[in-house]
């Protein structure tokens, strides 16, 4: 699979990372240069048998990150209009995750400087968010609500242009 | 996934994990996300749904506001529909301007007048002991 990246010669190396609770993960050097972090790593001649140590990143998101960057490594060039469908469609089903793996995804993407799984988890959070109650974003997003009825009012008059257009004013707060 | 497990965590490890996990994440909400990160998702949102975000609770009651993007959505804001184009957006635009100014004015003009006083009674009192020692 790594072989079909333009890094020629050593591609095929594997590149070994360490979760911060000590699980241990291989991939290819091709699927780790896609992390701006581990790339900088290797570059500096960091990576050895005993693995990149990456303090912040737990296990779960990590085997969710090696998965990710070993597809996209794979299918990094000259995608044909169906390769870059099916990645598509791998995306959106990576993406299918409950929101404590998706905050998990989004620091752990954002620390690695995995570009494409940054944007992607961002946007997946932002969709959850999208043409939802205030109501329902606090029980997706676990949200206490600490308004009193009169500061809730005032939020909305003083928002007013933002909640008036999904919702009839009489049901705004 | 689990292909990519090549060994397991050692017992040891395993106590020390578990305080690590509980110190990192003690119940992850939206909102403990770093700020870069909630500013990067309100900018991914049309300017009136990061917006409404301020009704969520007293925490995002202001982080729509700090949002590094700036979206100027005349035709959200102003309750206009696509059709409507310029000619019903710019009066009410102007009306906007109108009232900031005001409020601003309202504001600014008490404050200039106090510090104009302020540097009067500065000026008197700086050069008062200068008179009166001449005088003497």
């Amino acid at each position: 699979m790594a072989a079909a990246t333009d890094d020629a010669g050593d591609s095929n190396e594997m590149i070994r990372v360490v979760s911060s609770d000590g699980e241990h993960f291989e991939m290819p050097e091709a699927a780790a240069n896609l992390s701006l972090v581990l790339r900088h790593m290797i570059e500096d001649d960091c990576a050895d048998a005993a693995g990149i140590p990456l303090a912040v990143v737990a296990a779960k998101p990590l085997a969710k990150i090696v998965d990710y960057c070993t597809k996209h490594a794979a299918k990094s060039s000259g995608l044909t209009i169906e390769e870059a469908e099916e990645l598509k469609r791998f995306d959106a089903e990576f993406i299918e995750v409950d929101t404590d793996m998706l905050y998990d995804l989004l620091v752990a993407a954002d620390f690695m400087g995995v570009e494409g799984l940054s944007k992607l988890a961002v946007q997946r959070t932002a969709d959850l968010i999208k043409g939802k109650t205030p109501e329902q974003n606090r029980e997706t997003f676990g949200i206490v609500n600490d308004f009193t009825p009169e500061e809730e009012e005032e939020i909305c008059k003083e928002n007013e242009w933002a909640f008036q257009i999904t919702k009839p004013p009489s049901r705004l707060c | 996934m689990g292909n990519n497990i090549i060994c397991q965590r050692k017992p040891q490890d395993h106590i020390h994990v578990k305080q690590i996990d509980e110190n990192a994440r003690p119940g992850a909400r939206l909102e403990d996300l770093p700020q870069d990160l909630v500013y990067k998702i309100l900018s991914k949102l049309p300017p009136n749904e990061a917006a409404k975000t301020s009704g969520l609770s007293s925490k995002w009651r202001c982080i729509w506001s700090k949002c590094p993007r700036l979206c100027f959505d005349g035709l959200a804001m102003f309750k206009c529909e696509s059709g409507d184009g310029l000619a019903m957006v710019l009066p009410r635009l102007m009306v906007l301007f109108k009232n900031t100014m005001e409020k601003w004015l309202k504001n600014f003009i008490p404050d200039l007048i106090l510090t104009a006083y302020q540097l009067i009674i500065l000026i008197i009192g700086l050069s008062f002991p200068c008179h009166l020692r001449r005088r003497i």
